[in-house]
């Protein structure tokens, strides 16, 4: 496995050496004059956010660029082959026998990078099938048993006899990374192999590209995440809008950053320092008491699933709750019970002291609809929330109270509608100038900031953000949470904050909720929580968020 | 972002849902017992449309079947009425009719003077031959189509043909084909000749259209799965753009393809009272044509039902089909028919809403 | 079946691709401009034929049977005499006609079943589906046949049939829309917001289910004329001397050794019809369904 081992006279040719790449996309200049030189059993990560040409660079080593992208290089050298003759990549007949079998791929998000309808056996053999390096049979599955045994995929023959949807996500991804290794590559791009996974998960899958890196194979660690490439990298090389701004050894890069864009990078990154001022509570005022939520899915064949399991929620006025868990832990469902979209099978939710979501009395959608104004939601996928036929102007007045203009006539009832609609943008720091946008004209911040300008619209007093910022990268991240906490410092609304990332939800939180497979494991004042854990798996969480 | 009950289930179903589904043996019970309930639902619904066909014809039912010009007793009348149940409530007749369809007693043509099982069986071969060549035909053709014309010029031509051959009426490339064929080049012949030679230029008439739509779906289903991130990570491992679709994406593009190509089957028999009529072939079609023509209401009930068990049928060996093309169908949630019937029936005119909606949830 | 009308009925899986293809090109427009001209000669044939074509399409000429296409008779004579060009062209209008009937009553009549089904109470709506599922499970044109049975021939039966068939299909699509509409997006986020169902599904839910049929339906009216073509042709629909294209093709049919024109040029017509409907309609579809133009 380790033919190379650790060569500690890597000084004298490098693995991978790349100088001068460009790749220009439809005119438009996606990654300038990269280069960097790897080392077997070294890591090399490329950082930054989306747009970055990050991934462009992982595509340009491989060949495989989108069919309207040309790529142009001084060098791409490996093992002091030439991958770019003249400049130029070489042809794709030549690239077959590098692919996979020289250089590696590892993607992220193996639910979709493996084939679905073939199985992981079969997938993750292929490399060996196609570089003739095993015959089918008996020989064969034995590699690749033998490869997902490296990779600490337990009871490999069975696994290799299923396919990637019997897989969890954990063993999905070390499943592709043994498929990346069967050809037995000198170098493996990794391709923010972590960021579709849960943090715990996401800790062990790390530790094994650590442990592949130690037998001698050169990565290329592409991330957007700090933390995945402060536990992994020997080299960082930073990029922006194509073009690198700092490249150096890890360390001093990460410790003593020298452009202002990585200090932002780092800055950027929660690291569970509370924003929040706590005096606001007001400990008298409840908001919203959720009692022994408890719900349940039947099973089309049978038997069912639990989401929630007796979760008690309260919230005070002008507090912050933190919602945390892992995909699976029900925390969707609550957020759903919550708003009242979803009637659990035990417990109840009071809503200002009236019931509000209730098993066992029935509160009509129309005495709902009355008070829904009053506890509001922002939503990971804003898009899909939108009509993408509206503009921003008639998005965010869709939130705003008729009442509230009733008595005024026609026309100045228009004008004070967009009074208010430029109010509240301003409120959440977007330009006047984007009201006629549509949806898919916005930014991903853009967007997250329109949502809360509709949910502030409706005037609540609670509003709840399911996941809010974890489809953004991370210094549009920061921006959207310091909004969330100046908004809750300005106008002491209550809000329960729902997230995967403990050290994000640290932020905000004044009181943090654990959940784990639909039960709460752990709860009490988020200083608490963060400093001394008590349970096992809090202590998991926090340590696999802020490693 | 929304979760559906199922969402959940998915979710916390994924890493092997050890007791969550129950034993194997209850889940492919439930699957059976779905199927098996949908068959009923639809042959329940044929012969509930056969009936009401009968029931729905004006005036009365004798009249129209012995038709204006001929001459009946009253005995014969009443004998007639009689034999139908007419002079009885029509639940009376609905009952009596599904208990004697159950028994597999289909009544008596009255143009033919024969059962119509026994018309049926003896005139379905010959549908049967012509739809499954015009089918055969079809798949060769659509995956020869699909596979030349990836990009580029080719596709835009392929665009053009398949477009020209989805619009054109079968019944008129049926007389194109024997105008050219038959007539100019006297290739085949108009009348007489062997069984081979008399199905060909039917079944090419037949299978052009179907071709041209399987063509577009196999090809669209190829591009979707070939934009796939699986298919970069193929690439990936240093398999060309060729193997990629032969050991990945041409499988992906079949599932969808082959619920159409099912579906196109089926309504092969609707299109063979068209060809059936151009190329003066025996068949149901003709059959059907003549029944409604010459108001033989007993061999158009007949015809609703086989059409029914057909559809039955050919569900069986899509799922069947489904099931060995893609491991994801196996997950013993749901029954199989449920699903193969969802997936059919969202198969088609839903995609054009997919393209405005994106993928929602 | 499928092989006379599916051009509706699959016209959804062929869009989305096809739209792809013909996004960006100069072809696309071209095409395009050739299709719209086609549709206005077609609409101009159908209000006022004989702008088009003088004669009298059912004057008979027993010295001039079965001409050969010429100057003087574009597209020959019959067995009768009479001008097949004449013929076609004053044939328009009885196909567009259905066409247009079909698609529209089917429409009305799907939308609004359609849109009820899929915010009607669970029980209700699986009634509605399960009963779309088992009418789906025959074919279109044994439907329009059926109702031809039923109701003898003629073109009323023929107009009716084919409105009929093609109901089913429209009504599932706008259920499966409205369905989809739903559990997702904008609704959800209307409800939250506090707007009374009925209004957000006014608001997000109808207009994107109505473009979608729309789109589909303009596609759709192609395969209705077809189908209504097919049951004229089977000798079901209108009667002679009638110039219906159907009708037309079936009565050449036995002189396709000596007199092909009479059977090519009206199926002609009706496929360049067909092809320049769905040519014009899916980007017009795809706008409709909130793409861009």
């Amino acid at each position: 496995m380790s033919a190379h081992g650790s060569a500690p006279d890597s000084g004298t040719q490098p693995l991978l050496d790349v100088k001068g790449l460009s790749v220009v996309l439809g005119g438009a200049s996606i990654v300038e004059n990269l280069g960097f030189e790897l080392a077997a059993g070294q890591c090399m990560a490329i950082v930054g956010e989306s747009g970055a040409g990050k991934s462009m660079t992982g595509r340009a080593l491989l060949g495989l660029l989108p069919e309207r992208a040309t790529a142009r290089a001084e060098r791409v050298q490996l093992e002091g082959r030439e991958l770019y003759p003249a400049g130029s990549p070489q042809r794709e007949r030549e690239w077959l026998s590098v692919r996979g079998r020289e250089i590696a791929l590892v993607s992220q998000d193996a639910l979709v990078s493996l084939d679905p309808l073939r199985s992981v056996g079969a997938e993750v053999g292929e490399p060996l099938v196609v570089h003739g390096l095993a015959h089918r049979g008996r020989e064969l599955n034995q590699q690749v048993t033998g490869l997902m045994a490296r990779v600490h995929v337990p009871e490999p023959e069975r696994r290799a006899k299923q396919y990637p949807h019997q897989l969890s996500g954990g063993l999905r991804q070390r499943a592709l990374i043994a498929s990346g290794l069967a050809a037995h590559p000198k170098v493996l791009i990794a391709d923010e192999p972590t960021t579709a996974l849960d943090a715990t998960v996401q800790a062990r899958i790390l530790e094994l590209l650590g442990e592949i890196k130690e037998q001698g194979t050169g990565i290329v660690l592409i991330s957007h995440d700090l933390h995945v490439v402060a536990r992994l990298a020997d080299h960082v090389i930073v990029m922006k809008s194509g073009r690198v701004v700092e490249q150096g050894p890890a360390s001093a890069v990460l410790s003593a950053p020298a452009h202002p864009y990585t200090r932002e990078l780092l800055a950027a990154h929660p690291d569970g320092q509370p924003l929040l001022a706590e005096q606001r509570v007001m400990q008298d005022r409840v908001v919203l008491r959720g009692t022994g939520i408890t719900a349940k899915f039947p099973l089309p064949g049978g038997g069912s699933v639990t989401a929630a399991n007796g979760v008690d929620i309260t919230v005070r006025a002008g507090e912050t709750v933190g919602l945390v868990g892992e995909s699976g832990s029900g925390k969707s469902t609550i957020m759903r019970i919550l708003l009242g979209l979803h009637r659990p099978s035990a417990g109840e939710v009071l809503f200002h002291g009236e019931p509000w979501n209730s098993a066992t009395v029935g509160v009509s959608e129309r005495s709902r609809r009355a008070r829904r104004h009053d506890i509001q939601v922002v939503a990971q996928d804003a898009h899909s929330a939108m009509n993408k036929r509206w503009s921003v102007q008639r998005i965010i007045a869709e939130g705003l109270e008729p009442s509230e203009f009733k008595k005024l006539q026609l026309r100045d009832r228009i004008r004070a509608r967009k009074a208010r609609v430029l109010e509240l943008m301003a409120s959440v720091g977007l330009e006047p100038g984007l009201t006629g946008r549509r949806p898919s004209e916005l930014s991903g911040g853009q967007r997250q900031r329109v949502a809360i300008a509709r949910a502030l619209a409706a005037r609540p007093t609670l509003l709840l953000c399911d996941e809010p910022v974890s489809a953004l990268d991370v210094t549009v991240q920061s921006q959207v949470i310091g909004l969330l906490a100046d908004l809750q410092a300005r106008t002491g609304i209550s809000m329960v904050f729902i997230s995967h990332d403990l050290a994000v939800v640290g932020q905000l939180a004044h009181t943090i909720v654990v959940l784990k497979d639909g039960d709460v494991v752990e709860t009490g004042p988020a200083h608490q929580v963060l400093t001394w854990p008590e349970h096992e798996y809090t202590r998991e969480l926090l340590a696999s968020s802020v490693g | 972002m929304t979760v559906s009950p199922a969402d959940v289930s998915v979710e916390r179903a994924a890493p092997v849902p050890a007791g969550v589904g129950g034993s194997l043996a209850v889940r492919w019970g439930g699957r059976v017992a779905g199927f098996v309930g949908g068959a009923l639902l639809v042959l329940w619904g044929a012969v509930t449309l056969a009936f009401l066909v009968l029931k729905l014809v004006p005036g009365d039912p004798v009249d129209v079947m012995i038709g204006p010009l001929a001459s009946v007793t009253p005995e014969a009348r009443a004998a007639i009425r009689a034999d139908l149940g007419l002079n009885q409530p029509v639940l009376v007749q609905y009952a009596a009719y599904l208990g004697r369809v159950a028994s597999g007693d289909l009544g008596q043509s009255y143009q033919l003077h024969r059962p119509v099982s026994a018309v049926i069986a003896e005139n379905l071969p010959h549908t049967l031959a012509l739809a499954l060549a015009a089918l055969g035909l079809a798949v060769v053709l659509a995956l020869v189509g699909a596979a030349l014309s990836r990009r580029g010029a080719s596709r835009r031509f392929f665009d053009l043909l398949e477009l020209g051959a989805v619009s054109a009426p079968v019944f008129w490339t049926g007389l194109v084909l024997s105008a050219v064929f038959s007539y100019r080049l006297g290739w085949f012949p108009v009348i007489g000749g062997n069984t081979v030679t008399r199905l060909v230029l039917p079944a090419i008439a037949m299978a052009l259209p179907i071709a041209a739509v399987l063509a577009q779906v196999l090809r669209q289903g190829l591009d979707v799965a070939e934009s796939e991130p699986f298919a970069h990570t193929a690439r990936a491992r240093g398999l060309s753009r060729r193997q990629v679709t032969l050991r990945h994406s041409m499988r992906h593009a079949s599932v969808g393809t082959l619920t159409l190509g099912g579906y196109m089957f089926g309504s092969l028999l609707g299109g063979a009272v068209l060809i059936e009529t151009v190329f003066a072939r025996p068949g149901l079609g003709r059959v059907t044509l003549d029944a409604i023509l010459g108001r033989d209401l007993p061999i158009v009930m007949g015809m609703v039902i086989v059409s029914g068990i057909a559809f039955i049928l050919i569900n069986v060996v899509v799922d069947a089909a489904s099931l060995v093309l893609d491991p994801r169908l196996r997950v013993g949630r749901g029954g199989a028919a449920a699903r193969g019937a969802r997936a059919r029936a969202e198969a088609e005119p839903a995609k054009a809403t997919d393209q405005g909606e994106g993928s929602a949830s | 079946m499928s092989t006379i009308n599916h051009p509706g009925r699959l016209a959804g899986s062929l869009v989305p691709r096809t739209v792809r293809a013909f996004s960006t090109s100069w072809a696309t427009r071209l095409g395009w401009l050739v299709g719209a001209l086609v549709l206005l000669f077609l609409a101009v044939a159908a209000l006022f034929p004989e702008v088009i074509a003088h004669g009298d399409p059912t004057a008979t000429n027993a010295r001039n049977v079965l001409a050969a296409p010429s100057a003087e008779h574009l597209f020959g004579t019959d067995q009768s005499g009479r001008d097949v060009f004449t013929r076609v062209v004053h044939g328009t209008g009885i196909s567009l006609g259905v066409g247009l009937r079909a698609v529209g009553i089917a429409l009305a009549v799907s939308i609004l079943i359609g849109s009820l089904a899929g915010l009607a109470p669970r029980r209700l709506d699986s009634v509605l589906s399960r009963l779309i599922e088992v009418v789906m499970a025959f074919p279109e044109f044994l439907i329009a046949l059926l109702v031809v049975a039923i109701m003898g021939k003629g073109a009323s039966a023929v107009a009716l049939g084919v409105t009929i068939s093609v109901i089913p299909a429209y009504v599932r699509l706008a259920r499966i829309s409205t369905k989809r509409l739903r559990i997702s997006g904008p609704y959800e986020a209307a409800l939250i917001l506090g707007v009374h169902p009925a209004r957000a599904a006014l608001r997000h839910i109808v207009p994107s289910v109505a473009a979608s049929l729309v789109g589909l339906a303009i596609v759709g009216f192609g395969s209705a004329i077809v189908s209504a073509a097919g049951l004229s042709f089977l000798g079901l629909g209108v009667q002679p001397p009638t110039p219906e294209w159907g009708l037309m093709m079936s009565e050449g049919k036995n002189q396709l050794g000596n007199a092909w024109w009479i059977s090519v040029f009206p199926g002609l017509m009706l496929a360049i019809t067909v092809i320049a409907v769905t040519t014009v309609a899916r980007p017009l579809q795809r706008y409709l369904e909130g793409g861009k133009a």
